[in-house]
């Protein structure tokens, strides 16, 4: 296992097209498919999103930090903020628990879509580790 | 990101011209275009059903799903259908993991 890079934005919603460009050079040629790209932007921007706007409270003064490695198959990528983590009700949802409300809610999807696309995620305080396979 | 909307008959025709994506980075410019449109839909005594055309959207993430959502809810309100067509398969499954083709109809390239 080796860690292979790490990027450090601020937490502004404008540094996710950069973020997102780092994410392709540096994670898509590691896809076995190309159809995996879409899933990975995905997840990443999902998480992303998640650190600047609900951790980091987009507080520019705080970081959003992303790296990773390859471990076997699986494609590790963590995303740390500044925040308290992700609370522990939000961090239960997923896509068989869904109810009416939830349908017609105006956020709580992110964690939903990350859960069905990633083979594991991993709560851990401000940090979120999303595991793939690839 | 330009929106043209075409009215016909009963139908709203709203398509997404510029850009390829509706998410986090562009949802409020977005928004600034479609809000006005979406109040005259509602308002138009004519129009029974407001059509997004996502011909040209490869990318949509839960900030996008959730504009699509409070777009339905708006619809609603005023007794107007909401409906997606030209949506690409990456995004209809989208629609179908977080159940928001329950209510909306979403229609595959």
């Amino acid at each position: 296992m080796s860690l292979l890079n790490k990027l450090t934005v601020q937490s502004k919603i404008s540094a996710i097209d950069v973020l997102m460009q780092w994410v392709s050079l540096h994670m898509f040629p590691l896809l076995k498919k190309k159809e995996q790209e879409d899933t990975l932007h995905l997840v990443i921007q999902e998480a992303v999103v998640n650190a600047i706007v609900h951790g980091n409270k987009e507080d520019e003064s705080k970081n959003v930090a992303i790296s990773y490695f390859l471990k076997d198959s699986d494609l590790h990528i963590i995303i740390e903020d500044e925040g308290d983590g992700i609370p522990k009700k939000a961090q239960k949802k997923d896509e068989k628990s869904i109810t009416s409300k939830d349908m017609l809610a105006e956020s709580g999807r992110g964690i939903i879509l990350i859960k069905h696309f990633c083979k594991e995620v991993n709560f851990k305080k401000n940090i979120l580790e999303l595991v793939l396979e690839i | 990101m330009l929106l043209i909307n075409k009215i016909d008959q009963e139908k709203a025709v709203v398509l997404f011209t510029e850009g390829d994506r509706i998410d986090t980075t562009n949802l409020k410019t977005i928004k600034e275009q479609l809000n006005p449109i979406i109040n005259d839909i509602s308002d138009a005594n004519n129009c029974i059903e407001s059509v997004f055309d996502l011909d040209n959207i490869n990318f949509i993430d839960s900030s996008g799903l959730a504009m699509i959502i409070n777009v339905y809810k708006k619809l609603l309100e005023n007794d107007k259908r909401l409906v997606l067509i030209n949506v690409n398969e990456m995004i209809s499954n989208l629609f179908d993991i977080t159940k928001v083709n329950t209510f909306v109809e979403v229609n595959k390239r």
